[in-house]
């Protein structure tokens, strides 16, 4: 599988896709899945879209790049975790 | 005085019984950040421009998380306004709506606020980690829900949240 690159952006401080690209972290070393994480913050989000096969995002985006998004806040409260992973894996595997 | 490093240390207490506000009315988000920015403001822990800076980052980033049975929210803003870290915490008699994070669109039923007084970005970092152990955790969220008094409150972090 070609090496992924996964985009996590938040919206004002950098916390939130600090957390969450941690967890993604683990995530991608239990499933096996070669990818890059690029944090960010909404301001960043056309640069770090470029490259991206996958945006994971706690803040609203409001352009559309081609690139899929998946809503990280489950990653925070814990609520609907598994099927954002599912959805994550989902598109990294294709 | 801007925050140092040491008072950033996180070998102190996550909140305290002055920074309890239970149980709480508030009208609405803004109101509800009003009363514990006060109880912020009085402790020592934020300046004046804390409360109007924490209203306005919530309106453009909103903090509501919608955890099933209990929303919670975590108000913030930057480290300017910010003199010592901590967390002041209010428990809502009846919900407010807070908007929820990522989702403009979207309302949360609040009744758990944490106003977070950030030292620095690291800081939050560190505080959100383990505020969201407790948000994974329905029979810790109900502790805090349904205590009678600042002091349980305080107790309740003091358990569930570990330093390092």
């Amino acid at each position: 599988m070609a090496k992924k690159t996964v985009a996590v952006i938040c919206g004002a401080s950098i916390a939130t896709s600090t957390i969450i690209a941690e967890k993604l972290k683990q995530l991608f070393e239990e499933e096996n899945i070669d990818a890059e994480i690029n944090k960010g913050l909404t301001a960043d989000a056309d640069k770090l879209a470029q490259n991206a096969d996958l945006i994971v995002a706690t803040a609203f985006l409001r352009t559309d790049y081609g690139v899929p998004v998946v809503n990280g806040v489950p990653f925070l409260t814990g609520v609907g975790v598994e099927e954002t992973v599912r959805q994550i894996l989902e598109i990294l595997r294709k | 005085m801007e925050a140092t490093q040491e008072q950033a240390d996180v070998k102190q207490p996550w909140t305290r019984e002055d920074l309890v506000i239970v149980p709480m009315q508030a009208e609405n988000a803004a109101d509800a950040i009003t009363q514990l920015g006060a109880r912020l403001q009085m402790g020592g822990f934020v300046k004046d421009s804390w409360v109007q800076a924490t209203i306005e980052r919530e309106k453009a980033f909103a903090t509501g998380l919608p955890i099933p049975g209990i929303g919670v929210a975590i108000p913030h803003t930057d480290a300017e306004h910010v003199l010592r870290q901590t967390i002041a915490v209010g428990v809502l008699e009846r919900p407010v709506a807070f908007g929820e994070m990522g989702n403009p669109d979207s309302m949360v039923p609040v009744r758990i606020v944490c106003a977070l007084a950030v030292a620095h970005s690291e800081s939050l970092i560190i505080m959100l980690q383990q505020l969201v152990e407790i948000f994974q955790r329905p029979d810790v969220l109900s502790q805090i829900a349904e205590a009678q008094s600042p002091a349980e409150i305080v107790a309740v972090f003091e358990r569930h949240l570990h330093i390092g």
